[in-house]
């Protein structure tokens, strides 16, 4: 299969579509036929059991209804009339049965339907019996016979017809039930054999082009790994296989490596060119890196002295700041001593007044303290006193009670005896109405002598308090009149040293001018000095432009002969900036 | 009987606490202030104690017990009344003998005629716009309780 051409592959895929079309066809073809029969069958049967109906259960009801109908008829034309219809339908029900096809029927169904002829033969006879009757005036007769006899034969002949008609109905189900299997079949093994030969089918075809899109895929990578690297030797070992075969793919390979081959000869020729090339390259590379270090060299030397110089100027001109400050500093510094002299001089004056005033406050308060213990041993004093009058208060309270029980007794005696004591009930009302006054005047004098007491002793005892607060206001009195003496004396040494202080920053404030003077001199000079050096460094910046140039020059030649390696020359040639 | 429809009777008037009371003066002796009382047993309730009264021993009654009032120690501005009861002295500790007053027959209701069988009360009075109760002193003492009191003062030398 390897050397068939891919014109015949394709081909036998096509070929293959086709045929598997046409075999499915023909299988649903068949399929539809089959069901068809199954379902063509049913229908018969059922025109047949139709048939069965129409044919000869219908016309046997008839057949009796007009029996019936001829006994009750009223007279004898109508009598005849309905005979005429009857002996119709009976001929027509007759030969539906004689002439029934029986050879489609089993042993069984046979059987019922010779039974059904025989019963109809019998019932036949009655009939015909019945309707001559009937027709000839015996009514009563005829009656009997139809209800009775007749009557019978015809369940008979109903019952028949009834049991011929089930066989005919399990009939019909069994070719339903035939159909309808074979129905369900057909769709089962339809889906069966699709699956199937679509998956023949499609692995078929999936071989075929597996075996056009391979080659296809192989050639594919070598051509890409070739323009990558030319001389790929895995190249020529992929593409041996199809070199050997005959189709369309062993022509293309073939193809495909000769025109390698030629494109590596090409290449050998141009590597050989370059390498001349390179040479003469290289000597005038050498030549202008020499220039281009030198030139460097020069530049660097002259940055650092400008480099240097500028140092100095800055440190210059920052030492003559520096300077300028500090003479501002000790000038601020002289100013502020002197203010300091003249601010503790004030304050020294106003510490004299304050301990003046301290030791005047500390004999106010001595004085205060004397004249509130004198108040205070009167107010004591003043509590004893009252607490006698107490005393001499209760003694006549006492004395009052005594004068009130008293008189209570003189009434009591009064009036026990009776007329010879009204005189002296008056009297005794009387001493008791004097012993409820100075009784209730002696409550009164306690109760002011109470407040008295309770004033007097707040008084004390608020009098103690101030002596305890006086006497610590003497004791602190005493200590900031101290404390204001050594702040004095202490303030008269700083006033005194201040002064040395502001004469030392005048005289060091007139130094430092004179070394700020001396110092911008120096800045001046340094300054020349950068500018000369500046000049010496242009000089070297254009040199080296020049040196840069020729170097770009040299490049530019390199690049345009040999454009492979013009990046490589150009790193290792070229100079540190 | 405190007095006939003719003559007024003569009350004395002493408070318990915020209450007045009053007492036929005829029974009364005379009122003494707060003297020391010994203890006695046996005494019918109330019965605090004996009191010498020109030497002779008084059994004194408190009479906040018998009427009902919440106990108070004696204090020495308190005072006793020296009464007759049954034919034998006592003596009554009040708060306070307030007055003796006049009372016409006419103004005192008896307890009889309103709620018969009160032993305490004899009656009431209505003076200077003061309803006052009168203290029955005869009947407050039971007959048991009178030989009980008899058979304890035996018992004090």
């Amino acid at each position: 299969m390897r050397n068939w051409s891919i014109t015949f592959k394709l081909f036998c895929l096509v070929a293959i579509a086709i045929l598997t079309f046409v075999f499915l066809g023909l299988y649903g073809i068949y399929n539809v036929r089959s069901t068809f029969r199954g379902v063509s069958e049913v229908n018969t049967t059922a025109q047949d059991f139709q048939r069965t109906a129409s044919e000869i259960s219908d016309p046997l009801h008839r057949a009796r209804e007009l029996v019936l109908s001829i006994v009750m008829a009223p007279d004898r034309a109508t009598r005849e009339k309905l005979n005429l219809m009857q002996e119709q339908t009976s001929r027509h029900l007759d030969t539906a049965i004689k002439g029934w096809p029986t050879d489609r029927m089993d042993a069984a169904e046979r059987a019922a339907f010779e039974k059904l002829r025989t019963v109809w033969a019998d019932y036949k006879k009655l009939k015909e019996f019945t309707v001559d009757r009937a027709l000839n005036g015996y009514r009563e007769e005829a009656f009997i016979n139809a209800n009775g006899v007749g009557a019978r034969q015809f369940e008979n002949v109903n019952a028949e017809l009834e049991r011929w008609q089930n066989f005919k109905v399990s009939t019909a189900q069994a070719v339903y039930r035939e159909a309808d299997s074979r129905f369900t079949w057909v769709v089962r093994t339809s889906i069966l054999v699709t699956v199937l030969t679509a998956l023949l089918v499609g692995s078929i075809a999936g071989f075929i082009v597996r075996s056009i899109t391979g080659p296809v895929r192989v050639l594919t990578a070598t051509a890409s790994r070739i323009a990558e690297r030319v001389d790929d030797p895995e190249a020529e070992k992929a593409l041996a296989p199809f070199s050997a075969t005959r189709d369309e793919f062993g022509q293309l390979a073939r193809g495909f490596w000769r025109m390698v081959s030629t494109l590596r000869t090409t290449l050998q020729n141009e590597v050989q060119a370059h390498a001349r090339m390179d040479e003469i390259l290289n000597s005038t590379r050498a030549a202008v890196g020499q220039l281009a270090s030198t030139s460097a060299q020069l530049m660097a030397s002259t940055k650092e002295q400008a480099h240097g110089a500028g140092k100095q100027v800055d440190a210059v001109t920052r030492v003559v700041t520096t300077v300028e400050e500090v003479t501002g500093t000790a000038r601020h510094a002289a100013t502020r001593a002197k203010s300091v002299g003249q601010t503790v001089l004030h304050t020294v004056e106003i510490g004299n007044a304050g301990r003046k005033a301290a030791d005047d406050s500390v004999t106010a308060l001595n004085d205060v303290r004397q004249r509130v213990e004198v108040t205070s041993r009167n107010m004591m004093e003043l509590i004893k006193q009252t607490k006698a009058i107490s005393g001499i208060i209760a003694t006549v309270d006492d004395i009052a009670q005594q004068s009130h029980v008293l008189a209570v007794n003189a009434a009591i005696e009064a009036a026990k005896a009776r007329e010879a004591g009204k005189e002296f009930t008056v009297i005794a009302r009387e001493i008791r109405a004097m012993a409820e006054q100075s009784r209730e005047g002696t409550a009164q004098v306690r109760q002011i002598l109470g407040q008295i007491l309770t004033a007097s002793g707040a008084a004390v005892l608020s009098m103690e308090e101030v002596i305890k607060g006086v006497s610590d206001a003497i004791r602190e009195g005493d200590q900031s009149s101290k404390a204001i003496n050594e702040l004095t004396v202490a303030l008269a040494e700083v006033a005194e040293t201040s002064v040395q202080t502001s004469v030392a920053a005048e005289q060091e404030a007139v130094g430092m001018t004179q070394i700020g003077e001396a110092m911008r001199n120096i800045d001046l000079v340094a300054k020349d000095a950068l500018l000369a050096i500046q000049g010496t460094a242009h000089a070297a910046r254009q040199l080296e432009s020049l040196g840069g140039q020729l170097r770009r020059l040299s490049a530019d030649g390199e690049n345009g002969h040999a454009t492979g390696d013009g990046a490589s020359l150009a790193e290792t040639g070229s100079p540190k900036p | 009987m405190i007095a006939t429809d003719q003559e007024p009777g003569t009350l004395i008037l002493f408070k318990l606490d915020d209450f007045v009371f009053a007492l036929d003066a005829m029974k009364v002796e005379r009122v003494v202030r707060a003297v020391e009382i010994t203890p006695l047993p046996n005494l019918p309730a109330g019965g605090r104690g004996v009191i010498r009264v020109a030497g002779e021993a008084v059994p004194a009654f408190d009479l906040r017990v018998r009427l009902g009032l919440p106990l108070r120690d004696v204090r020495s501005s308190f005072h006793f009344i020296i009464a007759r009861c049954a034919g034998r002295r006592v003596a009554l500790i009040v708060d306070f003998v307030r007055d003796v007053v006049q009372a016409a027959k006419a103004a005192i209701i008896l307890t009889e005629a309103v709620l018969p069988g009160l032993t305490t009360v004899e009656g009431w009075v209505k003076i200077n716009g003061e309803l006052i109760m009168i203290h029955d002193l005869g009947k407050s003492l039971s007959p048991d309780e009178l030989l009980a009191l008899e058979k304890a003062m035996e018992t004090e030398p």
